[in-house]
């Protein structure tokens, strides 16, 4: 070597740690290694349980790739991982379809008993009929053939309770056919006639209260629905007096009842004192007295300030 | 002897500025706790971040804190709550940085920062904590004199349950679970009035009234004997005198613009040229527009209200004025912008340029008789007002509505409601502290009846908790609840319709532009084939398709925590949830909405 020349130590050196470094940056999938999948498992549930889907999916992967195909932590972390592919920022194609791939697999893989199936098949639905990016394109008639899957096969289940909301929420993309709108409605009607226990009949009453009104103009049908829903207990009982408003315009304005009507406007005042409407409620049920004084008698509960120290 | 070359005034101020910042290093050390750790003296802090700069506030909070401390409790437990307080200006970023980063405070006030809205991902979930009573509420602490259904309520019932609003204000509606404690309330918008310049006022019309010539100011205000609404704007009656010769509040629109009329006189006969009747700022000119919009549109709404939902969206707005079912040719909707205008004419010159400080300034050095803003100014301008070389007092009251007799009476005499008001101050605890446990006991103390009552009275801010008496200046601040809720959303959603119609507005109540020069601009961005309407329908459809998206987000998040066994309640969350996504209907309730206004035409795509 001339004199003066550098010594070529340090870039040997450096190449060799290069060249370890990249050792570990393979193509090759990680061992096997169930009990590494389980922690990688509970982190990523962790993580996906706050939001946190981007990174729960590299954790999902890191589980996935750990487990034993076809165990329960490969259909736990599969499932995750799906759901936080699904998730994940941001969405666009390529994630989409990755993420209907593994619910896919998972659909194909899992035995009828499995737990996991239903709730498969009801987010393949999902990923189906929503627009998950822009430019996405929804295929309303695929999602309904899942929840008409869940519906049939896990029938007197609150899986199957689901679908059945769902179908006829799917019905509601054919906005400019009213009648397909109206049979996928009476269809979900039938199926609670049928099913009156289900766990959340007053959640799919509702839905069918606002729907019969909104998308059909079906005042009868749409209070008859609401009423089932109160009945059974609303979901949003905090926001009970907006479900009361509602009615009473209905029965007033629709069903031609205004004693009807006059029975809700009291219910919003004396079980929702605190609610924005009380006093137009109040306004109302005492025009309503005034007209028909031998069927409404007087408040006896007036409405109270928001602060119930005043 | 020559001066050493490094002597000299940029040295001296080098050295001034390398003191300041190692006294700033110190004292963010210091309030970090950081320099504890240095030192060895780590003390475990609650750290209680606010934007609340108000005075009272700190002080009052304080005062709690302070008490708090002193337990033996939490003296034996060796840790102690910190309040920090930072500029509204600053909030934003300062919570944004800390929370990305990890090290936000134990507790901070929720909103503002954009980073806050992603709840689920920051802040812990309470719902666990609020359906058990709150501890320090005991039968010894509890006072004996209020009503048993209040007091077994603040010492058996659920937490949530002894808050004045139900704890409606720490609920996301999205996740369906409890995210903050309220500790006080902001209280209702109200018109601050210095009583003695009102009462000069009224005065002088009252001097006016009987004169042999009265001056145009009063002729044009009053309705003349014979005429109608349309020749003024309120009665000349016996109760209108004996109102003048009172000391009662302005309680009528008509009567508010009267003695807005004469304060400009006032304002002549004393020489004062810059007083002013309303002390405008931009601020106060979008609570006028907001406070005012119920009690003048709601003839309109019902039709308008396609969804039966009791609210009036964007698209209902756009719907109703595309299709005919309202128009700013209406005469609320007329009378609206109308009075708008009217009040702002008694504002001072170029209150556009004015912000919220600027006005309460300018009323607190009686260079204003009037001032419209929120409680949460109160004890501010009370303290203020009171301390002045030439002290005055201030009165409160709720902004008018058109009186009896007087112009728009007809159809704009209901007030708008505040019972949609909720709580204030929400501080949500981050999900990362280590401190969580003494947060939320901290959370209890604030909130219980001792505390909040200590709170109340300490701050002159409205209490939080049922049974705690707000001090008797505050009482008018309390919320209104008989009223109109309601409005059109003239304000629309974004878009050019919003820019225009914003400036537009502006142009108009500050007297540069006509209405129907505002109305043809309005009128001309609504009806644009590409920016108008139908683009702000459209872009409304993706939004509706995203927030869906956003539910059923919610949705498999719950999914993973039951299926996972996270959390044993989030089943119940999801078929709470699954109501609201089956509900927004994939987005197709904008479709629908757009079907029942233009059925014969094709939903707008861009």
């Amino acid at each position: 070597m001339p004199p003066g020349h550098p010594t070529p130590l340090i870039p040997i050196f450096l190449l060799a740690v290069a060249a370890w470094l990249l050792t570990g940056c393979g193509g090759r999938a990680p061992a096997l290694d169930e009990e590494r999948a389980l922690v990688f498992l509970s982190d990523a549930h962790t993580e996906a349980s706050v939001f946190n889907y981007n990174r729960a999916y590299d954790l999902y992967g890191q589980a996935r790739a750990r487990a034993e195909r076809g165990g329960d932590t490969w259909i736990e972390s599969t499932f995750g991982l799906a759901t936080a592919g699904w998730h994940r920022l941001p969405p666009n194609r390529a994630s989409i379809l990755e993420a209907r791939g593994l619910f896919e697999e998972l659909a194909e893989l899992l035995p009828e008993n499995s737990s996991y199936l239903p709730r498969v098949l009801l987010n393949l639905g999902r990923i189906i009929e929503l627009r998950n990016f822009p430019g996405d394109t929804v295929d309303p008639e695929l999602a309904r053939t899942y929840y008409e899957r869940v519906r049939d096969k896990w029938e007197g289940t609150i899986h199957a309770d689901e679908a059945a909301g769902r179908i006829a929420a799917n019905a509601l993309h054919y906005v400019d056919d009213p009648e397909r709108v109206r049979a996928g409605l009476e269809e979900l009607e039938s199926y609670l006639e049928r099913r009156p226990d289900s766990p959340i009949a007053n959640v799919l009453w509702y839905f069918l209260g606002d729907k019969y009104w909104f998308f059909l103009d079906d005042a009868e049908k749409s209070f008859a629905a609401l009423e089932r829903s109160v009945e059974l207990g609303l979901v949003e009982r905090a926001r009970a007096w907006h479900t009361f408003w509602r009615m009473a315009r209905m029965a007033r304005e629709n069903l031609n009842d205004p004693v009807l009507a006059a029975s809700y406007y009291a219910r919003i005042v004396q079980e929702a004192p605190r609610s924005p409407r009380v006093h137009e409620a109040l306004l109302a049920y005492n025009e309503l007295r005034e007209r028909y004084p031998d069927e409404l008698p007087e408040l006896e509960s007036l409405p109270f300030t928001l602060l119930r120290n005043d | 002897m020559k001066k050493p070359e490094w002597l000299n005034p940029n040295t001296f101020g080098a050295v001034i500025l390398f003191g300041s910042f190692l006294v700033s290093i110190w004292i963010v050390m210091a309030q970090t706790g950081t320099l504890d750790r240095f030192t060895g003296r780590e003390e475990r802090v609650v750290r209680f971040l606010h934007w609340q700069l108000e005075p009272g506030f700190r002080e009052a909070l304080e005062v709690v804190i302070r008490g708090y401390n002193a337990l033996p409790h939490v003296q034996e437990a060796g840790y102690r709550v910190q309040q920090i307080a930072i500029s509204e200006k600053f909030y934003s970023q300062f919570l944004n940085t800390h929370l990305i980063s990890g090290t936000a405070p134990d507790l901070s006030t929720m909103g503002k920062a954009s980073l806050a809205s992603q709840v689920d991902q920051f802040y812990e979930p309470l719902a666990a904590i609020v359906e058990n009573p709150n501890p320090y509420n005991t039968e010894e602490s509890v006072p004996d004199h209020l009503p048993e259904e209040i007091r077994r309520t603040l010492i058996d019932g659920p937490w949530r349950e002894t808050f004045a609003d139900g704890l409606v204000s720490g609920y996301n509606e999205q996740l369906k679970n409890y995210y903050a404690i309220p500790v006080s309330n902001w209280g209702s918008i109200r018109f601050y009035y210095n009583r003695g310049y009102i009462r000069r006022a009224k005065d002088v019309v009252l001097e006016v009234l009987d004169a042999e010539e009265r001056p145009a100011w009063v002729e044009t205000r009053l309705i003349p004997e014979g005429g109608t609404t349309e020749d003024g704007w309120l009665p000349d009656t016996p109760e209108l005198r004996e109102w003048l010769r009172g000391e009662e509040s302005i309680d009528t629109l008509g009567r508010l613009l009267l003695i807005s009329d004469a304060l400009w006189e006032v304002a002549r006969r004393e020489n004062r040229p810059f007083l002013v009747p309303i002390s405008g700022s931009s601020y106060t000119r979008d609570l006028f527009a907001d406070r005012y919009a119920p009690t003048f549109h709601h003839s309109l709404l019902e039709a308008v209200d396609k969804d039966h939902d009791s609210g009036i969206g964007a698209l209902e707005t756009f719907g109703g004025w595309a299709t005919g079912m309202w128009s700013f040719r209406d005469e609320p909707i007329e009378a609206y912008f109308e009075t708008l205008r009217e009040v702002a004419s008694h504002f001072p010159r170029g209150f556009l340029g004015l912000d919220r400080e600027q006005a309460n300034r300018r009323f607190i050095m009686q260079n204003a008789a009037m001032l419209l803003t929120g409680a949460w100014d109160a004890s501010g301008i009370f303290k203020l007002a009171s301390e002045q070389a030439n002290p005055f007092e201030v009165g409160v009251a709720v902004l008018p509505v058109p009186g009896a007799g007087e112009r728009f009476h007809e159809f704009a005499n209901q007030p708008p409601s505040e019972a949609a008001q909720t709580l204030g101050v929400p501080m949500a605890l981050f999900k990362l502290s280590d401190m969580k446990d003494e947060a939320i006991d901290f959370l209890h103390y604030l909130t219980s009846h001792h505390g909040n009552q200590t709170f109340a009275e300490q701050s002159g801010w409205l209490p939080a908790t049922i049974g705690v008496e707000p001090t008797e200046e505050m009482r008018p601040f309390m919320p209104e609840t008989r009223g109109i809720i309601s409005s059109l959303r003239l304000n629309f959603v974004g878009g050019n319709v919003a820019t225009v119609y914003r400036g537009q507005l502006y142009l108009f109540i500050g007297g540069d532009i006509t209405y129907d020069e505002f109305v043809q601009s309005v009128e001309e961005a609504m009806a644009d084939e590409r920016m108008g309407v139908n683009r702000l329908w459209a872009e409304q459809f993706a939004r509706d398709r995203q927030v869906d998206r956003n539910t059923q987000m919610s949705l498999s998040t719950e999914a993973i925590r039951f299926l996972s066994g996270i959390d044993a309640d989030a089943e119940e969350r999801y078929y709470q949830i699954l109501q609201r996504s089956l509900t927004l209907s994939n987005g197709n309730n904008n479709r629908m909405m757009w079907r029942r206004f233009f059925p014969d035409e094709p939903h707008p795509e861009f």
